[in-house]
């Protein structure tokens, strides 16, 4: 910032000095240039621009006279009145009454006519050179229309705005007379100059002709207009071109007040004629003398003599104007250097540096996160409008700080006092934060995990488990389910926890969030109530097992008490001996499996996933129930594969499930019999299609199947639609917790008047046969 | 042949020649009638009459032309007719000096001069045709004074000064009012113009003269002055006014009761034309003929019809 401060002010400096040095040197080329070579230029330009000025002038002045006398000549009033008096007009016995009255009439067109164009006169005669009217522009520019009249044969000058016959001076006629005279003719439509006493009249004559049906023509009169170069016209252009003038007539008069003292008589016959300006060389001739340059050019009178036109400079006072214009321009030099341009710098400095200064300051404030306004940039000027920007720029970004703090508050507040564990690690297993529950469980605060990982922090078993499917979340960008189970003080706790990416604006993942709930409660609630389910189901089948065990009892017995008849009789031949004692160890062998087969049926544990025979699990359940069903007089009907393949899972949860099932399935036969259904069937069946990766086990009812307002709820715990007493409303949801934790699934729906359940099992493509039937 | 016999044979062939002439043909005739003003409609209308009855006379050409009032226009019109063969003009002479200045060299070719209710200042032309302009001034002062019980001012409103008729309308009128001691004029020169007549009145009424009656030269002044009464919230009813033409918005003033009298005042066309023929045909005709004129009031209003 000091490096900044400085360079300014130093190319302040720099540039100051450098103005200096050039604003001098400026000076003295100028000083120079004017002392030499430019007032002498000067007075020549001035000079060949006045002598192109009056050149113009009579161009433009001669093309008027050629094309307006013309249109004025060829009006038909003109014609008609010019006529008249041509015709009729007689001197010796002159009619006013008549002809006063229409020359009167011409005298008000010619100078409406002359003033529009400028002609400083304009007059008509008839076609014996009598003037009719006459328009001029007098000595003093007074204007003086009129018209000749005869009074006893006398002419006589009437002025149509005194009607005073007499009231014209002897200086007004001769002007009328020498500026109207066309005595010495000349060709119509050609411009002739002749020398007045004003000066020199430029003029020209248009012939008035009336034209007869029979085609004849007639010169009746003449159009006279004339333009004057005079005194006025030299001062007007040597005005105009700051130089003095003078206007030579033959007879040596001379207008203009530029003395030509100093003219030989050699300059004026060296003078070429009147020209526009030349691009090669000058259009006069030039005469230097001491302090004075002249420039003459001539012009052909008429009568063949010659009139001069003189522009003069006088360059003594040219330089007397210059010399004093050297002084102010050197004073404002010399001021500008001396005193504005410190000043300006000064100004320069006050007005930017320091507010630019304070505006960094200010700029830097906020920076470091302060939202203090910057004061004192109340105008409109730039600097104030950039800092008024800054200002409301502050305002911005700190009502978004408040925001993101409420907003983080909020999350805050969320993340404290949800159930669930939380954290957030980036994408390189630092935790970024944890929440209370976490806080809690672990027995460490979200600033000591902060910035570490989770194996800085924990024992290597429970940060495998922090850090299981991080990769996954990472790799493919999905959120993962999964349950966890962390070896805690009081014991084991599962969670149910759900690891998300989280994405920057870009779409990047940039961490990762994982959120967990402890279902450690619910995990045990859940064995329990399979075990309790169980053993419910093991209470409802004890009758069945009762008759299962009783029917073997029997035949033992009864082939007991016929072998002691026998043996009470006599003699047992060996053969009948070893027959019945073989049919009693055979009716023992089959109470023995069912025995071991309830006994398996009752434990808890859920044990290790093995290969399954789904034939065997139908085989199994169906003789658990088969006999129970016979008494209900239910047909059951057991459609299996010759071979299956295996699948995994636990055969006695399976089992469990199929039994579940069929109780349900009777149950519901037996709740709906009196509903008009005739057939009472139960139908098992395997489908195992090789095309197929799963096994499909069903098991089918009449039972009236399940109303469709709860067939979507049938599933979940402790839902039921049987009598109270009857049942827990846990078989299906235990069921399907079942099957689900196994990889398969359960679904449900109404088919030929009773419900279908459909089990399917992925299969291991393990195949067994089945041997019996 | 003797030469004393050739002298009478010749002059006796030549007028069987020309008889001949006369009884194969009609005399073709070419007939000229440069009018003043055509924009003043009783001018417009004396042309028409004029083309009308010429149209009767299939062996004569005719030719028109309208000056607009401009003198010098009149003036080359007339030259024009010359220069087209012309042998007889029809004049209604606005400047009778300018008039008569053309006319007396258009006499010395030949060329006759049938004036129509304009006269001249010199005695070059065949005959005069008009009402009695004089006669009528004089009538029209009698009834005007009767009217106004012999005392009160009467305002008239002239026409173009330098005409004949104008001039005659003035005297006329101002002899009938030699016996009316008590009866003053305020004269104002409206040129026979309606637009000028609006102008005259405005301007006696913002000098603040009054006036009884109004005498108006022709009945286009005698409609300007009405409505440049009526501009000024005054009724026209209540202003006596006597002019001369007899127009047809004269006529229904009249009915109205907005105006008191008019003059007819004949174009003198169909006359003209019959003296005209006349002439060019060798006959002799008057110098003056006066064409009747008739003072129309509400009481005859109704009986007689505008001229056009």
């Amino acid at each position: 910032m000091t490096g900044l401060k400085i360079s300014f002010h130093y190319r302040l400096l720099i540039f100051w000095l450098g103005s200096v040095v050039a604003a001098l040197s400026l000076v003295g080329m100028v000083y120079i240039y004017l002392q030499n070579t430019y007032l002498e230029d000067i007075s020549l330009k001035r000079i060949e621009n006045s002598f192109s000025i009056l050149s113009a002038e009579i161009e433009e002045r001669k093309k008027l006279l050629l094309t307006k006398t013309k249109s004025f000549a060829e009006n038909d009033d003109h014609k008609n009145i010019i006529g008249m008096i041509d015709t009729y007009q007689d001197i010796e016995n002159y009619l006013p009454q008549v002809f006063d009255l229409e020359k009167k009439r011409l005298a008000k067109n010619l100078a409406s006519h002359a003033m529009d164009i400028g002609f400083d006169h304009l007059s008509i005669h008839d076609s014996k050179t009598i003037l009719a009217s006459f328009f001029i522009k007098g000595r003093d520019a007074n204007v003086q229309k009129g018209f000749l009249s005869f009074l006893g044969g006398m002419p006589v000058f009437i002025l149509i705005d005194n009607e005073k016959k007499i009231a014209l001076s002897k200086e007004d006629i001769l002007d009328i007379r020498e500026q109207t005279n066309i005595s010495h003719r000349h060709n119509s439509f050609s411009i002739d100059f002749h020398a007045i006493r004003r000066g020199i009249k430029m003029e020209t004559l248009t012939p008035v002709v009336k034209v007869f049906p029979n085609g004849s023509s007639n010169t009746v009169g003449e159009v006279h207009a004339t333009f004057l170069l005079d005194e006025r016209l030299v001062k007007e252009i040597s005005i105009k071109t700051k130089t003095e003038a003078a206007l030579l007539l033959p007879n040596g008069t001379s207008f203009g007040g530029l003395k030509t003292d100093l003219l030989a008589p050699d300059d004026l016959i060296k003078a070429p004629p009147l020209s526009p300006r030349v691009d090669d060389g000058q259009n006069f001739h030039r005469v230097s003398s001491d302090g004075f340059e002249f420039g003459v050019t001539r012009i052909a009178l008429s009568d063949g003599q010659q009139a001069y036109f003189i522009f003069g400079s006088n360059k003594a006072e040219l330089a007397q104007g210059f010399t004093s214009l050297e002084w102010a321009i050197l004073a404002v030099f010399v001021f500008t250097i001396l005193v504005v341009a410190p000043a300006g710098a000064y100004y320069l400095n006050r007005t930017f540096t320091s507010p630019i200064k304070r505006l960094m300051s200010g700029v830097e404030g906020l920076r470091k996160g302060g939202h203090e306004h910057l004061a004192g940039f109340d105008g409109s000027d730039e600097l104030s409008t950039l800092a008024q920007s800054i200002n409301s720029m502050s305002d911005s970004i700190h009502e978004r700080e408040m925001k993101l703090r409420e907003s983080e508050e909020r999350f805050r507040a969320l993340a404290d006092n949800t159930p669930n564990k939380l954290h957030i690690k980036d994408a390189k297993g630092r935790y970024i934060l944890i929440n209370r529950k976490s806080e809690e469980l672990f027995g460490i605060t979200n600033e000591e995990v902060k910035g570490r990982t989770a194996s800085d922090i924990f024992p290597n078993e429970i940060s495998e488990v922090f850090d299981a499917h991080d990769h996954i979340v990472l790799e493919k960008g999905e959120a993962v389910e999964a349950e966890e189970e962390f070896h805690l003080a009081d014991g084991v706790h599962t969670f149910l926890t759900v690891k998300f990416p989280i994405r920057d604006s870009d779409g990047n993942i940039i961490a990762v969030g994982a959120s967990g709930f402890d279902i450690t409660k619910r995990k045990r609630a859940e064995a329990q109530l399979i075990q309790s389910n169980k053993l419910a189901t093991l209470g409802e089948v004890t009758t069945g097992i009762a008759h299962e065990l009783n029917q073997p009892l029997n035949i033992i017995h009864m082939v007991a008490e016929s072998l002691l008849d026998e043996v009470e009789d006599g003699d047992v031949p060996s053969n009948i001996l070893t027959e019945k004692l073989k049919r009693i160890e055979n009716q023992v062998d089959r109470a023995s499996a069912i025995i071991k087969h309830m006994r398996t049926f009752g434990r808890a544990e859920p044990g290790e996933l093995e290969e399954v025979d789904l034939n065997e699990v139908v085989r199994g359940t169906v003789g658990l129930v088969s006999q129970q069903l016979r008494l209900s007089d239910i047909d059951l009907i057991v459609d299996l594969p010759e071979t299956c393949r295996k699948v995994l899972g636990q055969q006695l949860q399976l089992e469990q499930v199929v039994l579940n099932l069929l109780t349900n399935a009777r149950d519901a036969i037996m709740t709906n019999k009196d509903t008009g259904q005739e057939v009472k069937k139960i139908s098992v069946g395997i489908v195992d299609d090789p095309e197929s990766e799963d096994v499909i086990l069903t098991v089918t009812d009449t039972g009236g199947g399940i109303a469709e307002n709860v067939i979507d709820h049938i599933f979940e715990p402790f839902f039921t639609t049987k009598e109270v007493g009857h049942g827990t409303g846990l078989g299906l949801s235990i069921s399907y917790g079942i099957i689900t934790e196994m990889g398969g699934h359960i679904g449900a729906n109404n088919e030929n008047g009773g419900a279908n359940f459909t089990i399917v099992m992925p299969t291991t493509n393990e195949t067994s046969r089945q041997d019996d039937a | 042949m003797k030469p004393f016999l050739i002298r009478p044979l010749a002059a006796l062939f030549a007028v069987i020649v020309l008889t001949a002439q006369a009884i194969a043909a009609e005399p073709e005739f070419i007939i000229g009638f440069p009018e003043d003003n055509m924009s003043n409609v009783w001018r417009k209308e004396q042309m028409n009459e004029i083309r009308e009855e010429l149209a009767k006379h299939p062996n004569v050409k005719f030719l028109m032309a309208d000056a607009g009032g401009d003198v010098a226009k009149n003036i080359a019109d007339i030259e024009t007719m010359v220069a087209k063969g012309a042998q007889l003009l029809f004049l209604g002479p606005r400047n009778p000096d300018a008039i008569g200045m053309v006319v007396s060299r258009l006499r010395k070719q030949g060329i006759h001069i049938v004036l129509l209710t304009r006269k001249l200042n010199s005695e070059d032309y065949d005959t005069y045709i008009s009402p009695d302009d004089f006669k009528i001034g004089y009538e029209a002062a009698l009834f005007l004074a009767k009217h106004l019980g012999g005392s009160g001012q009467i305002l008239m409103l002239e026409g173009v000064q330098s005409t004949t008729t104008a001039i005659q309308r003035k005297d006329g009128f101002l002899s009938g009012l030699l016996n009316y001691p008590n009866i003053n004029i305020i004269s104002k020169v409206a040129d026979y113009s309606r637009a000028e007549a609006i102008r005259a009145i405005e301007e006696v009424l913002l000098d603040g003269q009054a006036f009884d009656a109004i005498y108006a030269h022709n009945d286009d002044m005698a409609i300007g002055a009405r409505m440049a009464l009526r501009e000024n919230g005054i009724d026209p009813g209540s202003i006596p006014t006597v002019s001369i033409d007899f127009l047809p918005e004269t006529k229904v003033a009249i009915a109205k009761g907005e105006q008191l009298a008019s003059f007819t005042y004949p174009t003198c066309g169909k006359e003209g034309v019959a003296a005209a023929i006349k002439i060019l045909n060798g006959k002799t005709v008057p110098r003056f003929i006066a064409v009747p004129f008739k003072l129309i009031t509400k009481e005859n209003v109704g009986e007689v019809e505008p001229i056009f």
